[in-house]
Formats: C-alpha cells, sequence, structure tokens
C-alpha cells in the first residue's frame, strides 16, 4: 500500500468517493437529457439544465486507450514503477482515467472489455480501479 | 489577412535571449531582455510601443512598470503554449483594425530555474495544469498526470488504429536534433541517431525521452505593426498572411478521438483562403513540437498527408532542411528551446529575412505556424504583402 495523493476534497465529488468506500460507483447524470457526466459539475454540458443526480454506473467499459509511467511525478509511486494508467469508457458515455489489475503477464489492450474494481489504498480512499471482465 | 483590414499586419522585430538557465533572472529580467533586442532589431523605443500582450508573465502591471511604459492596451494570457498563436492572432487584429499601432508581445520562462515539472502536484505547472485534462487533480490517485502521458495515451492510439511505430516518431527527433546542431543558440546541439533515440529510457511508455521538449529559461518578444510602418524600420516587414483560431473544450479532459482533426481542419481553411496559399505553397513549417506526437497530429489535421498516414509520411524525410517541408529549423521545443510557440515564430521571420546561417532554408516565400492542442492556432508569414 502506497501513499498515493488525495484527490481534492471538492465537496461536489463527495458523493463518488464515500460511495467507492461501499464498492458502488457513482457518477452524476443530468435529470434533463439524461446524458452522464464525471467527475462532478453544477449544470449540464449539453443541456445547460442546472443539478444533477448521482446514479449507480455499470462498472462495465473498454479500455480506449493506456500508457505506462516510468517516471514518478510524486514520491510515492517510485516504488510502483512502471506502472499503468488506462483510459476506459463506460457504457454510460463518460470516461475515467484509471489502473489495471490482472493476474500477472495479462497486459491491457485497447479494446478490451474491463469491469470496476474497489481496492482501498488508504483508510480514507478508495480507488475505482479495473480489471478484465470475459 | 482578411479584405476588411485597414491596417495589414507585419512583423517589424524579434528579439530573443540565450536559452539555458539563469538563475539570477526572473520572468521580468528575461521578458526586459527579449524586448530589448526586439526593439534594436527593428529601430524602435519603448515609447514607440501603444499596445502590450504578455506570455507567462506573472504580472502584467509589475512587467509594465518596470519597461516604463503606458500601454493604450494591454492583454496578459496563461503559461500555455497555445496562446502564442491567440497572442498573435490577437495582435495582427488590434493593429489591423488601427486600434493600436504598435504592439510588443513579451513571453519569459524561468521554468527551469523555478523547477517546474510539468507533472505531479496540480498547481502551478504539476498535472496537467489544467491545459491537457481540465480535471486532472482528480486522477492523481490513480498516478495520472503531466501533458506527456496525456499524448502518450494518444500516440498509443494512434499506433493501435494506423500502425505508427517508434521508428516513424524517432524521426521526428532525429530530424529536429539535426537542425539544431545547425543552430548556434540551440540548447541541445549533439546530433544522435535513430537507434541512440530507440535506446532512450522511457519517460512515460510509448513516449521516450527524447520525445519530450527540454526545460529551460528563455524569453521572446515579437514587434508587430502596421506593413506601412514596419516598412520605414531597420529590417524588411514579415508580413502576417493570415492568422486563425478554432478550438475543441468539449470533453477536453479526455484526449480527443480525433487527434484535434476537427479544429485544425477548420484553421487549415481559414487561414490559406486568408494567406490565398495551401499548403503545398509552403516553404517551411513551425510545428509545435511540446512532444514528438504533436507533431504528426498536425500533419495529419492541417492536410499535409491523409489522417493516419503522418508516420509514413515523416519517415519519407519531408521534414528535413532538404526535404520539401524544412520544419523546426531551429530544432524546435525538442532540442532548440522550450519557448511554448514564441521561439518558432521568430524563426519564421528570422528564415524569412534570411537570417538563419547554416540552417537557411532557400528563398522561402511563406512559412506556417501551426500548433495543436484544445486551442488549435496556425499563423502563415510571407515575405510579400499579397
Ligand atoms: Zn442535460
Amino acid at each position: 500500500m502506497i501513499d498515493v495523493p488525495m484527490p481534492p476534497d471538492d465537496p461536489a465529488n463527495r458523493p463518488h468517493w464515500e460511495a467507492a468506500r461501499r464498492s458502488v460507483l457513482l457518477i452524476q447524470r443530468c435529470p434533463a437529457c439524461g446524458r452522464c457526466r464525471f467527475p462532478a459539475a453544477r449544470s449540464c454540458a449539453h443541456c445547460h439544465h442546472v443539478g444533477g443526480d448521482w446514479i449507480e454506473a455499470s462498472g462495465l467499459g473498454v479500455i480506449e486507450s493506456f500508457c505506462m509511467f516510468h517516471k514518478a511525478y510524486w514520491p510515492a509511486f517510485q516504488a510502483a514503477l512502471p506502472y499503468t494508467v488506462i483510459q476506459v469508457k463506460l457504457r454510460e458515455g463518460i470516461r475515467v482515467m484509471s489502473n489495471f489489475v490482472a493476474s500477472p503477464g495479462k497486459s491491457p489492450s485497447i479494446g478490451l472489455p474491463v469491469r470496476a474494481r474497489f481496492d482501498p489504498v488508504r483508510p480514507d480512499l478508495t480507488l475505482v480501479r479495473f480489471e478484465p471482465h470475459v | 489577412m482578411n479584405r476588411s483590414e485597414m491596417y495589414p499586419p507585419a512583423v517589424a522585430g524579434v528579439g530573443t535571449t540565450r536559452y539555458g538557465r539563469f538563475p539570477d533572472l526572473d520572468a521580468y529580467d528575461l521578458g526586459q531582455w527579449a524586448l530589448r533586442e526586439a526593439l534594436d532589431d527593428c529601430g524602435l523605443t519603448h515609447a514607440d510601443l501603444d499596445g502590450l500582450i504578455v506570455n507567462r508573465i506573472p504580472s502584467y502591471g509589475r512587467f509594465a512598470e518596470l519597461c516604463g511604459i503606458d500601454p493604450r492596451y494591454t492583454l496578459a494570457t496563461p503559461g500555455h503554449g497555445r496562446f502564442s498563436g491567440v497572442c498573435i492572432q490577437t495582435a495582427a487584429l488590434l493593429v489591423s483594425s488601427g486600434t493600436v499601432d504598435t504592439v510588443a508581445l513579451v513571453y519569459a520562462n524561468d521554468g527551469a530555474s523555478a523547477g517546474t515539472t510539468y507533472g505531479g502536484d496540480a498547481s502551478g505547472y504539476g498535472g496537467a495544469a489544467g491545459a491537457y485534462g481540465t480535471t486532472d487533480a482528480h486522477w492523481a490517485p490513480y498516478g495520472m498526470t503531466s501533458p506527456g502521458a496525456f499524448h502518450a495515451l494518444m500516440m498509443q492510439r494512434h499506433m493501435h488504429l494506423y500502425g505508427t511505430t517508434p521508428e516513424q516518431l524517432g524521426e521526428i527527433a532525429v530530424t529536429f536534433r539535426r537542425h539544431a546542431s545547425l543552430n548556434p543558440g540551440a540548447v541541445k546541439r549533439q546530433p544522435f541517431s535513430l537507434d541512440d533515440y530507440l535506446a532512450a529510457r522511457f519517460i512515460c511508455e510509448p513516449l521516450r525521452l527524447f520525445d519530450y521538449c527540454l526545460i529551460n529559461d528563455g524569453a521572446v518578444a515579437m514587434i508587430i505593426t502596421s506593413a506601412e510602418r514596419a516598412r520605414d524600420l531597420r529590417q524588411p516587414p514579415v508580413y502576417i498572411r493570415g492568422a486563425s483560431q478554432a478550438s475543441s473544450f468539449t470533453g477536453s479532459s479526455f484526449p480527443p478521438e480525433d487527434f484535434w482533426a476537427a479544429p485544425m481542419q477548420a484553421v487549415a481553411k481559414d487561414v490559406y483562403a486568408m494567406a490565398g496559399f495551401g499548403p503545398q505553397d509552403m516553404d517551411g513549417l513551425m510545428i509545435y513540437d511540446n512532444f514528438t506526437p504533436t507533431v504528426l497530429f498536425t500533419l495529419e489535421g492541417f492536410g499535409f498527408c491523409p489522417q493516419g498516414e503522418g508516420g509514413r509520411w515523416i519517415a519519407d524525410g519531408h521534414l528535413r532542411l532538404e526535404g520539401a517541408f524544412p520544419a523546426n529549423t531551429s530544432g524546435g521545443h525538442l532540442s532548440e528551446s522550450y519557448l511554448q510557440g514564441w521561439g518558432l515564430n521568430v524563426e519564421a521571420v528570422r528564415q524569412l529575412r534570411g537570417q538563419c546561417g547554416e540552417r537557411q532554408i532557400r528563398t522561402p516565400h511563406a512559412i506556417q505556424y501551426m500548433a495543436a492542442s484544445p486551442v488549435v492556432t496556425s499563423v502563415i508569414y510571407g515575405r510579400t504583402p499579397a
């Protein structure tokens, strides 16, 4: 377990992080046009409706791209090098940046179906990571 | 620049500092140094300036106070490289409309001495600094940070979709370093081979060390005035034949699916129509090269080659000094100096004046600056007014 940097303590996103600790993936949805968005925002960029609902996402998506860090921009990641960041598009149409968790020898690839998993990394932080979904 | 303009704009003066590491000089010192050089270049004085546009200088007010000037138009812009093109477009519009006579554009970067890392803590220039990935701090616990990683994600997709290879990217880095070796002012002048490129360490895979721009201190100034006035000054005017901008902010927290092709196509259509030139008429290209993939995306987006063909097109050697479209003849951000577009615009001016020594393009008539990012800009410079 490494001392990863905390996300900004933004009240707008607290429901997401609190739900992650319960192994639930919450994202925001516009009650007017139904489009999802994340991170949270006060209004919808598509229809400009003010306000949003939190909904539970499927946790299913595909890897759109990935990269592997060989440099640690935070000291906490030095021990984790090299580590992979993946860009995932969820079924609900939104994108997230995350990490890929799989058995040794299994690499991420573009188009690979993945599903969310919930990894407590600090007492106060659970990350939404992804593993292959067959 | 367009049919309605009253006073066609031209670049009258350019000035640059030396590039490297100047711990004793702050952004104000560096900016004033570049401005003195630019004024001396064209034979004007501070008192001739009635417009001031600063980029990456912390306080426009302090800068103007130190210069002892009271412009009729002042503008400060954030230290994102895309703003060099925006500033030049704005100066051209201010002059062409008759709002001001003579604008000084001043950029200063003390990033090396300030210890800027372009990754990590999202304050300052860390993270993607809100430039690439506007919600970057949210993804910090996953280790996602830096403009370099943003471009690595884009490049991985390009390789997947079109079969683009590391060797093709390497050609960009090798070519620009070769150009820098002919530029006495460049920070990095030692040529390297494709094998050296491939053997260098990864920073964020698939990108290696030489896919990344330098981090250094330096400053640039440009003096833009009316073509009519510029003709009376010390240097031959370099005419701003076109300048255009488009953006793609929607969804820009994540890499664009089209590698910014849509805004680039919009800008290309606009800027070539203004200039009365097409891409085939360009004698040289100045391509924003924060990372090698940006060069590839730009060539595709502006129509120098079809979408997906950039890697193969570049590997044919078109960007070399002796190629069809000599690019970043100064060495660019990858090898000359990280000046966030400004150095490339100055290089375009110096090339058109014939001041580039060993790296001089033979009798250029038109040179195009292009920058790909969530804000796309392009400026076409010409040796003649029309
Ligand atoms: Zn909506």
